[in-house]
């Protein structure tokens, strides 16, 4: 018995290459954005001010006020853990410094911190600093620590070990979904100079399955598994995030089993923001060949790119790599690789000459009057299409249908017509192709006009893959 | 008559192209274009952005110049591309579409990349929404009286869903018209060149054929990944099973696609089915459709009923020439020469 069936949206395109092409699949944790802080070209200092030296970020300590700098361009974080070295030059009530998370401006963001004789968990909403969470701890001065700030989902856990030993403190607040990672020291006292310094930052966040944690090219760009914006398509996309123009980094899945000498088309969504360099798809072959496939720039919104590319003789696999060159945002989702469907169509000649006719031999037939060879690599059909009546260019005219047409070897003729007709269907040819030998016949009569200037009609042959 | 005559004379220069004389052949030099990909789909949301790359190759050795326009098109159920003007379908995506470029001046064996962009308005219908980017050769000046144009398309099925991934509505059917058993006629046999094998095919090879609808009623496209029909039999005498596989056609919505799934050199004598599976992605499939069917052998019934129909007759007829068979030589004079018991 026939039936009907309701089946998923989305599973009509073609076969894809490309695992997890969405990032809607999670896989293991990874190191999404590192520095050893040659500079602060990847940092936005936005309150109060550092210096920087050595790889170590030094806290201007003005007080009241607080230095703050965030990650440039990495505003998407969700859950993950953030770890910064922390070493306070002075130990106060009235001074407390770590890690940032989910920073969303100056007065929204939670610290995960050290402060005199305590860990703490402090969240500051619209601009007003409070104590969610703390642990015992106690700090002493040049002495450093290694604060960790993990969060996951509402939860916020801040961790410290160091010379004092190990603690934790945990918080449950929903204030902030998702922001930027960074460092910050607060300092409330107006009179005295309190600073901290910084140094190892590193986030850890789960990776796209199949997808690598970020590779550096230069500089120190990152990656967000972002579930935030708008993806193109589900919830997830993978984003690449640069600080200063000469950053460039990657995330690539390898191991794409291709055929050699093949033709790939590569689609993907791709969003930018501000991107100074441009946002990259890069196909690596196993050979070595590498090809950009897509490039963007500036601000754009989401949009799908589509382009082909062929293997070399000796490629069995291909690398997809996602690349950003420069600064600002470039968020990629809905990858797909597969086969390039493709067709030509070849015919033998560009014309065909009847001579002169008349009624009494009529009809007049040519076999084959021309040979149309299709190639592809799938299904494909060959039709075709007359233009209209024959014409003698001073507007005697007899009709199109007077010519047939038939396969070689066929029985019978068909008229032509400006109808689409299709001569003939066929599956995947070798490159050579499949060759389709066509006969005509023309029938005239005494009813049709007479001119000494040729009659003549265009007939369109097209292929096409339906 | 003599208007006749007059009316043939000037009928004999009807078509005359040059020199005219005798129906004569090709005139001009091949041409070869292909595109990649002949194929573009893609999910989208209204308000979306879509560019694509299209590759157009000269593969013959001379000059072509190409005409890049939008059409709409439609799919009959024998996989005739039918062209519409642009934008005269519902469905159209012509409306939302530009091209790079309308004209290539391309050299021989040369490639030219051509972007189509399509721009979803914010108000699309959720839907499959089509167009097809035609490459159609321009005429080369002739004296022929039929000039061929060839044409590539790359024909584009855009699925425009809701941004949550709504909206779009897959479903399929398979639907079995029939199963028949063919067999080559006498004709077939005597033009054939091989008229041995063509009178075995004709006495013990069935071709076993299932027509095929594949119907497309939700609102999105599919494409046949890969299956077909299981040709299997419970009894044979011959091979006993056979895959055909089906043609990887895009299935617009609202539309039926026939597939002629054959069988050739089936048994000549088995009771079978036919199950057809399609697969509209690597893993899942159309509700399958079995079919049973039978193959009766009947030229080999025919051909071995008049030969014993023949012998039969022949030996009737063989009967009749020795006189009316036994009664009559029961009915024939005794030997004078042989009597009960008498010794020779």
């Amino acid at each position: 018995m026939t039936g009907v069936s309701l089946l998923l949206p989305g599973a009509s395109l073609a076969a894809n290459l490309i695992a997890n092409p969405g990032f809607e699949t999670a896989g293991g944790a990874g190191t999404v954005f590192s520095d050893t802080l040659p500079d602060l070209s990847a940092w936005q200092i936005v309150s109060g001010n550092y210096t920087l030296s050595g790889g170590v970020a030094t806290s201007q300590g003005f007080g009241p006020s607080t230095d703050l700098a965030a990650v440039r361009n990495a505003q998407d974080y969700q859950d993950g853990t953030f770890t910064v070295v922390t070493t306070p030059l002075t130990v106060a009530p009235q001074e407390t410094g770590g890690a940032v998370i989910r920073y969303r401006d100056t007065s929204n963001f939670y610290l995960c911190g050290i402060t005199k004789g305590s860990l703490v968990i402090q969240r500051r909403l619209a601009g007003t600093d409070l104590v969610i969470a703390s642990a015992a701890y106690t700090s002493a001065v040049g002495s450093s620590y290694t604060l960790t700030a993990t969060a996951t989902g509402s939860q916020i856990t801040c961790k410290i070990s160091g010379s004092g030993g190990t603690a934790t403190a945990t918080a449950t607040d929903a204030n902030f979904a998702s922001g930027s990672i960074g460092i910050a020291a607060i300092n409330s006292n107006p009179s005295i100079l309190r600073q901290m310094k910084f140094s190892q930052p590193s986030m850890s966040a789960t990776v796209p399955q199949s997808w690598s944690a970020p590779a550096m090219l230069s500089g120190r760009p990152g990656l967000v598994p972002d579930r935030i914006a708008p993806a193109n398509s589900g919830a997830a996309y993978l984003q690449l995030f640069g600080g200063a123009a000469a950053f460039s980094g990657y995330s690539q899945q390898t191991s794409i089993s291709v055929s050699p000498g093949s033709t790939y088309t590569l689609s993907v969504a791709i969003r930018t923001d501000s991107v100074s360099g441009s946002a990259k798809v890069v196909a690596i072959q196993s050979d070595g060949t590498t090809g950009t496939l897509v490039s963007v720039a500036g601000t754009t919104a989401w949009t799908v790119y589509s382009t082909s590319f062929t293997t070399d003789a000796g490629t069995t696999s291909v690398t997809i790599r996602l690349q950003l060159d420069g600064s600002g945002r470039a968020s990629f989702d809905d990858l797909s690789l597969s086969i390039t469907p493709a067709v030509a169509l070849a015919l033998s000649a560009s014309s065909v000459d009847f001579g002169g006719v008349d009624p009494i031999s009529s009809p007049f037939a040519l076999s084959p009057a021309l040979t149309a060879t299709v190639t592809s690599n799938t299904t494909w059909s060959l039709s075709l299409a007359g233009s209209g009546n024959f014409a003698d260019g001073t507007g005697k005219t007899f009709p199109l249908a007077q010519l047939s047409w038939r396969l070689h070897g066929g029985t019978t003729y068909t008229a032509t017509s400006t109808t689409t007709q299709t001569v003939t269907t066929g599956v995947a040819t070798t490159t050579s192709g499949a060759a389709n030998p066509i006969d005509f016949r023309l029938q005239v009569t005494y009813a049709d006009p007479v001119s000494s200037q040729p009659f003549q009609t265009t007939l369109t042959y097209t292929a096409t893959t339906p | 008559m003599r208007r006749l005559t007059t009316m043939s004379l000037l009928a004999a220069v009807l078509l005359a192209a040059g020199s005219g004389g005798a129906a004569s052949g090709a005139t001009a030099p091949a041409i070869s274009i292909g595109v990649a990909p002949s194929k573009l789909q893609a999910n989208l949301h209204p308000g979306q952005l879509y560019k694509t790359d299209l590759d157009i190759y000269n593969k013959g050795n001379g000059p072509v110049v190409l005409d890049v326009f939008l059409q709409d098109y439609t799919i009959s159920t024998d996989s005739a591309v039918v062209f519409k003007p642009a934008g005269s379908l519902a469905q159209s995506a012509a409306p939302w579409s530009s091209l790079s470029n309308r004209v290539l001046r391309m050299s021989g064996q040369s490639h030219r990349r051509v972007v189509l962009t399509v721009s979803v308005p914010n108000d699309a219908a959720i839907g499959t929404h089509t167009l097809a980017v035609v490459f159609r050769s321009r005429e080369v000046k002739s004296n022929g009286n039929v000039q061929y144009r060839p044409a590539v398309a790359s024909l584009m099925a855009a699925g425009v869903e809701n941004r949550d991934g709504t909206g779009l509505v897959l479903r399929g059917q398979v639907l079995t018209r029939s199963v028949s058993v063919n067999w080559i006629s006498l004709k077939d046999v005597w033009h054939s060149s091989d008229k041995v094998g063509a009178a075995v095919d004709w006495l013990v090879h069935p071709t076993v054929t299932a027509n095929v609808e594949v119907r497309n009623t939700g609102n999105t496209f599919f494409n046949i990944i890969k299956g077909g029909t299981d040709f299997t039999t419970s009894f044979a005498a011959g091979d006993r099973t056979h895959h055909a596989a089906a043609p990887t056609y895009t299935i617009l919505p609202n539309s039926v696609r026939t597939l002629t799934m054959t069988w050739d050199h089936a048994p000549f004598f088995a009771k079978g089915s036919a199950e057809t599976r399609i697969y509209y992605n690597t893993t899942s499939h159309l509700p399958v459709e079995t079919t049973p069917f039978m193959i009766i052998p009947w030229h080999l019934i025919i051909v071995v009923g008049v030969v014993l129909a023949m012998i039969v007759l022949f030996t009737l007829r063989r009967r009749a020439k020795r006189g009316g068979g036994r009664r009559r030589r029961k009915a024939s004079a005794p030997s004078p020469w042989l009597s009960p018991g008498a010794g020779v």
